[in-house]
């Protein structure tokens, strides 16, 4: 059974329902990250499982417990916030003791946790200091071990590197990551971020509208996207919409109006009855039109002939956006010799890198 | 080499300090004439007003019952004060403008007809005893002050800090008194100060409720004035500043008056 489980859970804010019948499950010990744009119901989620705001309807199961009326101060969670909330009127060394001794734990216990905390976030020395003589990654670090110090039974993320800069966001995810396995500890991370969500997530959940669109391991999610959201989220930008299917043993033909597609079959095709296909615009094969020889291109499956409208230079790579019979087409393409606007050419789907999406 | 503006400001700005505190300085120098009425300057020099307040009767008494009402009043709006600042700044509710400008409307209401509506509709009625009645008004006049300084206060607290205590295991109450209040000291000294100088300083609501055996210092000056015209209020005007200054001088060197200044 599920550590965590929100069992069709609904909150609303006045008559703005941002979640209904939510579902979610977490098991012990993993790190599921919530994923998804702003106002997607990630963050209600994240408060709700703290005990911040109470769900109008449904069921939060923790460890077997019914804890939809458990008050936040008997939940023992360790939440980090976006903005890392220290007490600036403590020192370091009591912020992060603030949880020990509304516990009552022992003078000399309280010091040792403290202590042994600040060097697992690498901030020894630092005891003595106030949060306003801090920079902002330190202070996150100090919102972590002041956290972790009570051995929470969960640990809960809402957006906390958001507020760093770039560099310091990748070396703080890792710490993150770090700590969380070395503690193994069960943590629910919340994040706009898809980088930094796949990077230290065991499975992430991609929201949209307050419901569940995909939940996977990033790698899975990352290549079969089962919804034309969740594709879009992270980065097929090109869809077909097809009009009929047929099944074959280890393929699937699609049919548009004209053209033909056929996909092999893998994770991502499973779905039984979507009709649209995705790609990746650095998944599509470019080449220039040879109008001459091999009669007409459109004719062979899985190609599309088009005309490049727009080419930008991107550094690594060429974007071009190709005008098609069935649309406009984003393709990446590194390549010596770059085609310019209105230039003919064949657009490849590669039968291995469509996935279908719903 | 300062130019003709510039002299111009800085006379501007002399003439303005001494029409500010030019009175200070006359009373003070009065205060120590010998002279049996006010006068400025002083024929000779004496401390015997400073020895009158003393041997007055009622000048000590009416000093103790307005520091008595003066405390305890402000505990009293501290009391209601200070969760209603908090309710008004932490949640959003129907009829939280109403409720508002209903903390602030002693503030609008002359204090003659605050103080006439208590004598005649509560004091008179409900026979309510004076020092019941002083420690009511001053409440009531110094709430608004209270909620209003605290509410800004709270206006720049990041509440999330809250839900940090609640979420490491502290309860409610805890939260307010370990991480709420200690956050909003500086407005709440504020409060006090400000709550207390206004009730310290009032006439015009304590001037109905006073009575016989019971008044406040204000009200006892005001009286002495009507019947003597010697330099004995001088002298007890000199005092006060004294204290005054002593109090600030006393919170400067406890905070800071930056306290007052910064978030």
């Amino acid at each position: 059974m599920s550590l965590l489980s929100l069992n069709n859970v609904s909150v609303a804010y006045d008559k703005n329902v941002i979640l209904k019948d939510f579902n979610l499950n977490v098991e012990k010990g993993e790190l599921l990250s919530l994923l998804g744009p702003s106002g997607c119901g990630k963050t209600t989620t994240l408060r709700l499982i703290a005990g911040f705001l109470q769900a109008s309807g449904g069921q939060f199961i923790f460890d077997g417990k019914d804890y939809s009326q458990v008050p936040i101060n008997k939940r023992h969670f360790g939440f980090v916030f976006q903005n890392y909330a220290l007490f600036p009127h403590l020192s370091i060394f009591e912020n992060v003791a603030f949880g020990l001794r509304q516990r009552k734990v022992d003078r000399k216990e309280i010091e040792k946790r403290v202590k042994h905390m600040l060097e697992v976030v690498s901030l020894s020395g630092f005891e003595k200091r106030f949060p306003a003589e801090l920079s902002g990654g330190q202070r996150q670090r100090v919102a972590i071990a002041r956290a972790l110090v009570i051995k929470p039974d969960l640990l809960l993320f809402d957006e906390p590197l958001s507020n760093l800069d770039a560099n310091l966001r990748v070396t703080m995810r890792v710490e993150i990551r770090r700590i969380q396995q070395e503690l193994g500890i069960t943590t629910v991370y919340v994040s706009h971020d898809q980088e930094e969500c796949f990077s230290i997530s065991d499975k992430v959940a991609i929201l949209n509208k307050g419901v569940i669109e995909q939940l996977d391991q990033p790698k899975t999610i990352y290549k079969y996207p089962k919804t034309e959201f969740v594709a879009r989220f992270i980065g097929f930008n090109n869809f077909i919409q097809c009009r009929q299917r047929e099944e074959h043993e280890t393929h699937l033909t699609f049919f548009t109006e004209q053209e033909k597609f056929e996909v092999q079959k893998n994770a991502g095709t499973t779905s039984t009855r979507a009709l649209k296909l995705a790609i990746r615009p650095d998944n599509i094969v470019i080449e220039k039109c040879r109008t001459g020889s091999g009669g007409t291109p459109g004719h062979r499956d899985n190609t599309l002939t088009g005309q490049v409208k727009i080419s930008t230079f991107l550094g690594r790579s060429y974007q071009y956006e190709v005008d098609t019979s069935l649309g406009t087409f984003q393709v990446n393409r590194e390549m010596e010799m770059p085609f310019s606007t209105g230039d003919r050419v064949i657009l490849i789907f590669p039968k291995e890198k469509l996935v279908l999406v719903d | 080499m300062m130019n003709e503006k510039d002299r111009g400001l800085a006379i501007f700005t002399w003439l303005t300090f001494i029409v500010l505190l030019g009175p200070l300085v006359i009373i003070i120098i009065t205060s120590f004439g010998a002279d049996s009425y006010l006068s400025f300057p002083p024929k000779s020099l004496s401390l015997h007003w400073y020895q009158n307040i003393f041997e007055t009767e009622g000048f000590i008494s009416t000093f103790k019952t307005s520091i008595f009402v003066s405390l305890i009043g402000n505990l009293i709006a501290l009391i209601i004060g200070i969760p209603a600042a908090y309710a008004l700044s932490r949640y959003h509710f129907k009829g939280k403008g109403v409720l508002n400008a209903l903390f602030i409307s002693p503030l609008l209401i002359p204090g003659i007809v605050l103080g006439f509506t208590m004598l005649k509709y509560v004091i008179v009625t409900y026979h309510m005893p004076i020092y019941t009645g002083l420690l009511v008004g001053h409440s009531i006049i110094m709430l608004p002050f209270v909620i209003r300084v605290i509410s800004s206060s709270l206006s720049n607290f990041d509440f999330s800090i809250e839900e940090a205590a609640l979420s490491l295991g502290a309860g409610k109450l805890a939260t307010f008194f370990k991480v709420v209040l200690p956050n909003i000291r500086s407005g709440l000294i504020a409060a006090i100060l400000l709550a207390f100088l206004e009730s310290f300083n009032n006439v015009d609501i304590s001037i109905f409720i006073t009575g016989p055996g019971v008044s406040t210092l204000p009200i006892q000056m005001l009286q002495y004035v009507e019947n003597y015209f010697d330099p004995t209020i001088a002298a007890i005007s000199v005092l006060l500043m004294i204290l005054t200054a002593a109090l600030m001088f006393f919170i400067e060197r406890l905070m800071g008056f930056s306290y007052f200044t910064k978030k």
